[in-house]
């Protein structure tokens, strides 16, 4: 998934990404802070994918469950109801800031109508009066170059503890 | 024998004052030294789920768990046998084991380098001239070994008594519904290697027992989840916001010996039987299944009973079937629970039906699912309720007075009546008030 096998101590193998898909990406977390759901699907390509894998398990969905993984149709119904008022783990809604950096691409990437780009998350999270959680993950995004902008044909995120115990992560990250 | 149990410094209520049948009194969700007491009386003596086979399936595999709060390792030794032993090093206390799971002849203590079969025999302390055999028989040092291992269909259950009633009489009623799990794979077994679901909440670990078997609950906690279900096609769609209502004709049951019973399967069969045998592959499963369980009425009845919700299952006191999943409640203190979701897989089915499985299991259930987190805000909500010592009671009376019960003693009522509720505090009351061996209460 990342690119770890360096040829030799000090060349480099990725580069950083392109101010435009970094910008994406910035879009993209503030659509989630602000919690405008609707508009955050709207993101997605009709293929698109999004995927938070669970137990370290990564690899095949066939046979490990996940956290989420879900096509466009079910994530439209996943913010239906975390947009219903009915989603009672978000409400009170959680309160989240994210930070998105270490944005990178591989260095040899061709320049075609997809890009894969790495980027780090930090996301933390406050709700009622006493929990405050702090996320933190690698993201992969698919990203597609459509109409003079992006879509995400597919989304992954790498919680550092996806094995480990959580309260809650009804929101999205 | 009545025990008095000090609850709080001010009062001094027996375990009979805290439940009565139809009420059960705030502390026993608050209390540390309730909480103490059922670590001893309660995990200390009955059996508790640790695992599935197939998680330890070769030689050398190992899985980590807890025990009410005792850690544990459940292994599988060079001669196939199954060990479930303290994961607490016979030295200085310090945990011989770091992982989830793993393979491995042998477990080394990091701290002073004592070394263990993985059937828990010691294999050698360090620099061995320090002890003098007068003082130090080698066995003695072995990892204790939790006394009590037996299995049911695959599922692995350990009880930390000497004594006690064997797992086949704790099972009882329940053996029926944890055979239909089983039963649904084409050659009769489940694996559990598909990963775990985990997540935490600041509640009361029987907050996550009743509420499993609570079928008051999903019409109101779930009716974003339930009210989006319903608008999918289909006559399973139509099924979502009638399962649990007033009208539904389920069932909810007091199996006995604490065990819980939601029963859907009013609701669910009588539409897979029209729809198992409706297509090929429908057929060719039926098939199977009766060649191996005798009778293609036998494989209809367990083709329909479950794997799209025909029940759930508590098993005394947490350990709770339901779907597709095992599901572990893991007591940490009063007001803090670990929780595990364990969804099986049919062995002999395909790839494709056992990924489904896990997809409608994830649509639902894990710390993102569609239903299940709102549990958890269910429960810390009630515990931050229960804050209000003026108010001591919460009742248990729904459907108290429409019960049936069956020739096997089985008491059943409307699948949102507080049956299971009940059972569930009888048993624990049970427990609670019996003497230990020595006939003394632990402090």
């Amino acid at each position: 998934m990342t690119v770890t096998s360096e040829p030799s101590p000090g060349v480099l193998t990725i580069r950083v990404a392109d101010a435009d898909v970094a910008a994406f990406l910035y879009h993209e977390a503030r659509l989630l802070d602000e919690r405008r759901y609707d508009e955050w699907v709207d993101l997605f390509a009709d293929d698109g994918l999004y995927w938070i894998p669970c137990n370290d398990a990564g690899g095949d969905p066939v046979r490990s469950v996940t956290i989420v993984h879900e096509d466009v149709a079910a994530l439209r119904s996943r913010v239906g109801r975390l947009t219903s008022g009915k989603q009672y783990a978000q409400d009170p809604p959680s309160r989240m800031c994210r930070a998105v950096s270490n944005v990178y691409v591989a260095a040899d990437a061709s320049g075609g109508g997809e890009a894969t780009v790495h980027s780090t998350l930090l996301a933390v999270e406050a709700r009622r009066h006493h929990t405050k959680h702090v996320f933190g993950a690698r993201c992969t995004h698919v990203l597609r170059r459509v109409d003079g902008g992006f879509r995400i044909a597919r989304k992954r995120v790498d919680l550092v503890d996806s094995d480990q115990f959580f309260e809650n992560l009804t929101f999205l990250l | 024998m009545a025990i008095s149990l000090k609850v709080t410094p001010s009062s001094d209520l027996a375990p009979g004052d805290l439940f009565q049948d139809d009420r059960v009194h705030r502390t026993v969700y608050t209390d540390p030294t309730i909480f103490d007491a059922e670590m001893d009386r309660i995990f200390g003596r009955t059996w508790l789920y640790v695992g599935h086979e197939s998680e330890i399936g070769q030689t050398g595999d190992y899985k980590t768990t807890h025990m009410g709060l005792h850690p544990v390792i459940v292994s599988r030794s060079e001669d196939g046998g199954i060990h479930v032993l303290y994961n607490r090093c016979t030295h200085r206390a310090a945990t011989v084991c770091q992982y989830d799971r793993g393979n491995s002849s042998f477990f080394r203590c990091d701290y002073h380098g004592w070394t263990f079969r993985n059937d828990g025999s010691l294999i050698g302390q360090t620099f061995a001239s320090g002890y003098d055999p007068r003082d130090c028989d080698h066995a003695q040092f072995d990892l204790v070994r939790v006394p009590r291992v037996a299995t049911y269909r695959g599922l692995i259950f350990a009880s930390m008594a000497e004594e006690g009633p064997t797992l086949d009489e704790h099972l009882g009623n329940a053996k029926e519904f944890i055979d239909l799990f089983v039963d649904l794979s084409p050659v009769g077994e489940i694996e559990v290697t598909s990963g775990t679901h985990r997540y935490t909440y600041a509640g009361n670990w029987k907050l996550q027992s009743e509420n499993g078997v609570d079928g008051y609950h999903p019409n109101f906690v779930h009716q974003g989840f339930l009210s989006s279900a319903s608008r999918m096609a289909g006559s399973m769609g139509d099924l979502a916001m009638k399962l649990f209502h007033d009208s539904s004709p389920g069932h909810a049951a007091d199996l006995g010996n604490g065990h819980g019973l939601l029963d859907s399967r009013p609701n669910i069969q009588p539409l897979l039987r029209e729809l198992l045998p409706a297509t090929d592959q429908g057929r060719a499963y039926l098939d199977v299944l009766a060649r191996r369980l005798g009778s293609p009425e036998r494989a209809l009845e367990v083709a329909s009973a479950n794997g799209a919700g025909g029940f759930n299952l508590l098993v005394f006191p947490n350990l709770l079937i339901i779907g597709v999943q095992i599901r572990v409640v893991h007591p940490r203190a009063v007001d803090r629970t670990d929780v595990e979701l364990y969804p099986a897989t049919l062995k002999g089915m395909p790839d494709d039906v056992n990924a489904g499985r896990l997809r409608g299991h994830e649509s639902f259930y894990g710390p993102a699912g569609g239903g299940a987190p709102d549990d958890l805000e269910m429960f810390e909500r009630v515990q931050e309720g229960l804050r209000a010592s003026a108010v001591p009671w919460l009742p248990l009376l729904r459907g108290r007075r429409r019960g049936r019960v069956d020739d096997h003693g089985v008491d059943w009522g409307h699948v949102t009546d507080e049956q299971p509720q009940r059972a569930f505090h009888r048993q624990w009351l049970r427990l609670m008030e019996e003497a230990g061996e020595d006939g003394e209460v632990p402090a």
